[in-house]
């Protein structure tokens, strides 16, 4: 039996019903009969495709001991799918459940899209997972198409909620049709979740994620989840806001499958903390939290799972980031995507090309992805990068390229939002200076006290960094109050060094009067000097904010103070 | 002329006040851009935080005029008088000052940057934090050179500047920066250079005799043929550094990291090493005549044919290093 992508020519988008069907306990019973296996099967999907050209479908794919079909009709895909389950039970009957295959099927609504001669789209992903929560026997439809459908046939459903399906990024509400009515289930319930497992998986993570967002350590738990995955310290309450703890715990449980894997990871991130008995606590409520959830294995049924990741994907995960990074090499500007690149994995700025060029691209892009599992991952990991940069326009619109390429490496994911750049950095962008990354205030605007910061943790990362450029550039991430020719130079080029210069010792020593006195005590202060002093007397990056702004203010119009005091601050943000 | 004269008649859309007598006016924050002041008289005039840019005053009297944040990018100051001005903190982007006599004038953290100062006489003149990123200072000819004779320097930028053939004998730049800047044949001689960066730059054949370099930074700075004698050079960072050629007799170059320097050929008579890291530095041929090497670590250094008969070797680590008569010391 022979199904090739045919139908569809190469880089065709189309909209339609598509429909997964899958053989349960397929591998099992391969491992006993061959043989017989192959022949139930054939004999199964034979029956299948044929029900499927009767109502109209077409067969895009066979996934060995199931068929990837599409309908153009919502309608035709559920009637359809309820007939083979229906003739397949029929033809099993009476024989012994070693002879027959019981089946799963999955429709969703979505987008397929043919690309070299393999079947790929979100959709596809998605009907394939939905697929996973049928009952064998039973069909999974999503929400989209069970409301198409539910006026127009009579059906035995069950809600089962917003299923969080596997690298799929938003949840999707589905329903579990079955041939005949639930026992125990209602008519027909729609809307109250009623679930089909008594608490499932998603229920007992539900139930435990409803108890770390009630407790008052809330955010500080969602401060410490989010570290521990993204190894990036995260003060800032609307980035936070950005991710879920529901997704946030998945992709950590698929990275420390089980509690004792996750627990040393939650110590290290603690252990860097500069409060780190409040979030020994923290770690212990998640891990207690966490347990119940863990206890139970993730997948619905492990062989399903492993059945569709063998199939679906037809390029490996190392081909299509080979794919990626040739795609990358014929960019114009691949050595500043590499430069991207290798801040995302070693977190420090790199400017010097032999450095570069000693690490493998391919590598990179490798790490990155390990970094970097989601889109959504990446999207934030590229924005905390790319902010901090002296050129953020310029590199907003190459990291946007990347992730557009790495979209290849994310094929069961909806593309994430596209960056944004800055407005106010026109002319930073022209500065002729080396692209320099300005580490994230060590203070956040956070009231003083309630703010932890994280050094180990970063500091594991940014271990593995190669040797730093001989020239002393020092492409660090916090850039070197050591030396501070650089930053002089980024003020001079924009704003009047004498005007500078009063407006520090205005912030420092109060409003300046244009006196005798006071030219004076400014002829024996350098720039330099007062800079230095500045960074004394403002700690934290919002502090030197907010002072410089009302000194500026108190100035008033006539000495040009407030456009001083933002190109200053724009500069000195790279210290902080 | 008066102030409001020369306003007035600039709002008229007047430019042209060529030679006209302006001596002590108060033009304070005045905006003149682009006014034509050729061989106008100023002494004394205050122009604090005035506009000049594009503004022209060549050949103009700027004696002890005060121009303290005035922005005269790309004016034209060239021969123009500027003694004992007050330019502390103007900015002089790309501003023409050739043979500008700027002796004593005060650029306390003045913008500079690509500004032409060929043949200009900057003598004892306060650059103190200014920024010359990009200027040129370069030798004209033979005859004139740039004068920064006495002129102080510290914490200037003079990162990648052009001081070929400049005369900044006995000039303080402590703490500036002159990584990439090019000093070939410079003048040198007596200059403080505590703590300056020097990385990449180069200073070959530079008379730097009895200056001050101590804690410096001269990574893979080329010092070819310079004249180092009795230079200060302790605590340095002076990896790769080229002294190929040069003059270091009785140089106090203590504690400082060498790895992988050339002294070839290099006279380092009476100089001291003590406690410095010569690892893999090259001294063919260098004499070494009464040197103090007590406590350096010469680790693989090639001494092919040097001079070290009289050389202090108390505590000196020579694993590896290859001996005058061309052997490898055990």
């Amino acid at each position: 039996m022979d199904y090739r992508v045919s139908s569809l020519s190469e880089g065709q988008r189309l909209l339609a019903a598509i429909m997964v069907t899958d053989a349960v306990g397929f591998s099992t019973a391969m491992s006993v009969n061959e043989e017989l296996t192959l022949r139930l099967i054939d004999q199964d999907l034979t029956l299948i495709a044929k029900i499927g050209h009767e109502f109209g479908g077409t067969v895009l794919k066979s996934t060995g001991d199931g068929l990837l079909m599409y309908f153009l009709s919502a309608v035709d895909a559920v009637a359809c799918g309820l007939e083979m389950q229906r003739q397949l039970v029929e033809s099993a009957q009476g024989l012994a459940p070693e002879r027959a295959f019981d089946h799963r099927i999955g429709i969703h609504l979505g987008d397929i899209v043919v690309s070299n001669q393999d079947v790929m789209g979100n959709g596809v992903n998605i009907t394939a997972r939905l697929q996973t929560y049928a009952k064998p026997r039973g069909l999974c439809v999503s929400q989209t198409i069970f409301d198409v459908v539910k006026a127009r046939l009579t059906l035995h459903a069950t809600f089962l909620g917003p299923l969080h399906l596997k690298n799929i990024h938003e949840p999707v509400p589905a329903y579990q049709l079955a041939l005949q009515a639930e026992p125990d289930a209602g008519p027909l319930s729609t809307g109250e979740p009623t679930y089909t497992r008594p608490m499932s998986v998603d229920a007992l993570l539900g139930q435990a994620i409803r108890n770390l967002t009630t407790i008052d350590q809330s955010m500080r738990i969602k401060k410490l989840v989010f570290a521990t995955y993204q190894q990036a310290w995260e003060n800032d309450p609307a980035v936070l806001e950005q991710f879920d703890l529901h997704s946030l715990l998945l992709s950590l449980r698929e990275r420390c499958p089980t509690l004792s894997d996750l627990e040393p990871q939650l110590q290290r991130v603690v252990q860097g903390l500069n409060r780190h008995d409040i979030y020994t606590e923290v770690a212990a409520l998640i891990v207690r939290e966490l347990q119940p959830w863990y206890g139970q294995s993730l997948c619905p049924t492990v062989e399903a799972l492993q059945n569709d990741i063998t199939v679906l994907t037809v390029r490996s995960l190392d081909e299509r980031c080979r794919l990626v990074t040739q795609k990358l090499q014929q960019h114009d500007d691949f050595l500043r995507l590499r430069k991207l690149l290798y801040c995302l994995c070693y977190n420090t700025w790199e400017n010097n090309a032999t450095t570069l060029d000693q690490v493998d691209s391919c590598t990179l892009v490798q790490q990155v992805l390990q970094l970097a599992p989601q889109s959504q991952d990446l999207h934030y990991h590229l924005g905390r990068v790319t902010k901090r940069l002296n050129r953020p326009r310029q590199y907003t619109r190459l990291a946007n390229e990347l992730m557009a390429q790495f979209q290849l490496l994310y094929l069961d994911q909806p593309a994430g939002a596209q960056l944004s750049a800055p407005v106010s950095s026109d002319s930073q962008d022209s500065a002729p200076d080396h692209t320099v990354v300005t580490p994230l205030p060590i203070h956040s605007s956070l009231a003083a006290g309630e703010f932890t910061t994280l050094q180990s943790a970063l500091a594991t990362l940014s271990s593995k960094t190669s040797p730093t450029s001989t020239k002393g550039e020092a492409p660090t991430l916090c850039r070197d109050r050591a030396s501070l020719f650089d930053l002089r130079v980024d003020i001079l080029q924009y704003v009047n060094p004498l005007r500078a210069k009063i407006l520090l010792h205005s912030c420092l020593h109060g409003p300046f009067g244009y006196t005798q006195q006071d030219w004076a005590n400014l002829s024996r202060t350098t720039l330099d000097d007062l800079l230095r002093q500045i960074f004394d007397y403002c700690p934290s990056f919002a502090d030197l904010d907010s002072k410089l702004t009302i000194t500026a203010h108190c100035l008033g119009q006539g000495s040009e103070s407030v456009p001083v005091a933002s190109t200053i601050i724009r500069a000195m943000r790279a210290y902080y | 002329m008066k102030a409001s004269d020369l306003l007035q008649a600039y709002t008229r859309g007047e430019t042209n006040f060529r030679g006209r007598v302006l001596v002590g006016v108060d033009l304070a924050g005045a905006d003149l851009i682009g006014a034509d002041l050729t061989q106008v008289d100023l002494e004394n005039a205050n122009l604090t935080l005035a506009y000049l840019t594009r503004a022209r005053l060549r050949q103009a009297n700027l004696t002890r005029i005060r121009l303290g944040g005035a922005n005269l990018n790309q004016a034209d100051l060239s021969a123009a008088m500027l003694h004992d001005a007050d330019l502390h903190g103007a900015t002089l982007q790309g501003a023409d000052l050739r043979s500008a006599k700027l002796t004593l004038a005060d650029l306390l953290d003045a913008n500079l940057i690509g500004a032409d100062l060929r043949n200009a006489d900057l003598g004892g003149a306060n650059l103190t934090g200014a920024c010359l990123r990009g200027a040129n200072l370069r030798q004209e000819n033979r005859k004139y050179s740039t004068n920064l004779r006495g002129a102080k320097l510290r914490q200037a930028d003079l990162r990648g500047t052009n001081l070929s053939g400049a005369d900044l004998a006995y000039v303080d730049l402590r703490q500036a920066d002159l990584s990439e800047a090019l000093l070939k044949d410079a003048n040198l001689k007596g200059a403080n250079l505590e703590g300056a960066q020097l990385s990449y730059a180069n200073l070959a054949g530079v008379d730097l005799s009895n200056s001050n370099l101590n804690q410096a930074n001269l990574t893979h700075c080329r010092l070819v043929r310079s004249d180092l004698s009795q230079v200060q050079l302790n605590d340095c960072r002076a990896r790769g550094a080229d002294f190929t050629d040069a003059r270091l007799n009785q140089a106090q170059i203590n504690r400082c990291d060498l790895l992988e320097s050339r002294f070839s050929r290099a006279d380092l008579s009476r100089a001291s090493f003590c406690g410095s890291i010569l690892v893999k530095a090259m001294l063919v041929e260098a004499y070494l005549g009464r040197a103090n090497l007590t406590g350096a670590d010469l680790t693989e250094a090639v001494l092919e044919r040097a001079e070290i008969s009289s050389t202090i070797l108390v505590d000196t680590t020579l694993t590896r290093a290859i001996l005058p008569d061309g052997s490898v010391h055990r």
